[in-house]
């Protein structure tokens, strides 16, 4: 896939619209009003994580050999080629919990609502309209991106160049005092 | 999905009218799976995509007519192949007067069943129309889904049905789930009524009727109880995962990969 989610933890800072905009996008109605007053509770698939202070969103990483569609015996977590994103299929899940216990970061969810398991789908319809995923389009600070992959690692390159930096100044002020 | 599309290359495509909506499907395709593709929405209690139709709570009932327009029948949407010229009505008269006797009938097997009682609000029917069977808490309408799964797709052979008539019931052989039961959870999960009750106690998870008491295993950043170890050990012959992620609960996987900013997932 040419394109990424991006996640910059620094800037984030904990005001939930990319659940609240992840819900609503895998609502019936994609409406915010509506979809929280529809049959189903509509749920956010990403998790955003707090502890003293710090929030973190998390998202599923779309692995290449992905270990939850390894062990989905109903063929429910699946993705139809190497490039697209690891789905889940609601209908097809009997809820063995099996890619909740495997996935290495811990991304997909037991839902209290309706007993359904809850996992990140890079925002599928979406993309395939043409729309980045809901969560980078919500995110106010630019916390959650969708950028290419290119410009991913230009920027954690330059990331670096300033990490050695601000270290060289240092040694070479100590040095110098 | 694929499966479908693979046969409409190969199989005739028939046309069959639903609520007056006309809709062309692949020759086998069961009535409910049109009806679906035409946003119409049938009740059903035991029906999952995972598993073949089987057809035993009957709630999905429709009035079916013929081509020549003579015949005019009820039968459950769920097993019904639709055929060419076939018109289906979901909500008529008729349908709606067989479902309330289905869904009373039910409800004198599962007289607490929520699902039920709603379809039973929805539909008109009396849900104590009928004695209940068992007074208790009994909530399962024996539709088998718990079985197929555990047997069909999980694989663990832990329960089946024992008994007949009144008192046929959903067990454990024995009631003893002796190595069987791999908690993993699905049974709990297909059950339209909500049936099963599983218990999570401190270090055990527990399935009272069917003698189920499984070790969880603890995380061991948090300490809190994951999963029964034997579901552990079976996904373990399967994946290949660092050993320390398997000691880990899915909440502690998280905040493991905080470190190192800024994380990236790449796709
Ligand atoms: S859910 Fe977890 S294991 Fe599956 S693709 Fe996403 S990150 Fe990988
Ligand atoms: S859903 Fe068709 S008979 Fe149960």
């Amino acid at each position: 896939m040419e394109k990424v989610v991006e996640v910059i933890i620094g800037k984030c800072m904990g005001c939930h619209s990319c659940e609240l905009a992840c819900a609503v996008a895998h609502s019936k109605s994609k409406e915010l009003v509506e979809a929280f007053n529809e049959e189903k509770t509509p749920y956010s698939r990403l998790i955003l994580e707090m502890d003293e202070g710090d929030v973190i969103p998390f998202h599923c990483r779309h692995c290449e050999d992905a270990p939850c569609i390894s062990v989905c015996p109903t063929n429910a977590m699946s993705r139809t080629d190497a490039e697209s994103p690891v789905t889940l299929v609601d209908e097809k899940c009997i809820g063995c919990t099996a890619c909740l216990l495997v996935c290495p970061f811990g991304v997909i969810q037991k839902k209290t609502e309706g007993d359904k398991l809850a996992k990140c789908d890079l925002c599928i319809e979406r993309l395939e309209a043409g729309k980045e995923p809901a969560c980078t389009e919500a995110c106010p600070t630019g916390a959650i991106r969708f950028v290419s992959s290119e410009r991913h690692s230009t920027d954690k390159r330059k990331e670096t160049i300033r990490k050695y930096r601000v270290a060289l100044t240092q040694t070479q002020e100590e040095a110098g005092a | 999905m694929s499966e479908e599309s693979e046969t409409k290359g190969k199989q005739e495509l028939v046309k069959v009218t639903i609520d007056d909506q006309t809709i062309e499907v692949p020759k086998g395709t069961t009535l409910l799976h049109a009806a679906m593709k035409l946003d119409i929405n049938i009740p059903t209690l035991c029906f999952h995509e995972s598993l073949p139709p089987q057809g035993s709570c009957r709630v999905c009932v429709v009035e079916i007519t013929d081509k020549t327009g003579k015949w005019t029948w009820i039968d459950a949407s769920c097993v019904y192949p639709v055929s060419e010229g076939l018109s289906v009505q979901t909500q008529s008269p008729n349908v709606i007067k067989h479902r309330r006797a289905i869904i009373e009938l039910l409800l004198s097997r599962a007289p607490k069943s929520e699902v039920l009682l709603l379809l039973a609000e929805k539909y008109g029917a009396n849900p104590t129309r009928y004695t209940a069977i068992d007074k208790g808490e009994a909530n399962c309408i024996l539709c088998q889904l718990c079985v197929r799964t555990c047997n069909e797709i999980v694989g663990a052979q832990a329960i089946g049905t024992a008994e007949r008539g009144l008192h046929k019931k959903v067990i454990s052989p024995f009631s003893i789930a002796k190595e069987n039961c791999i908690g993993c959870t699905a049974c709990i999960h297909v059950c339209p009524t909500g049936a099963i009750v599983a218990k999570l106690g401190k270090e055990s998870f527990e399935i009272e009727d069917w003698g189920v008491d499984l070790k969880m295993a603890t995380c061991s950043c948090c300490d809190k109880p994951f999963a029964p170890t034997v579901h552990l050990e079976k996904l373990k012959s399967q994946v290949n995962l660092k050993n320390q992620l398997w000691e880990m609960c899915p909440e502690c996987r998280r905040s493991a990969n905080k470190v190192g900013t800024p994380y990236s997932p790449i796709i």
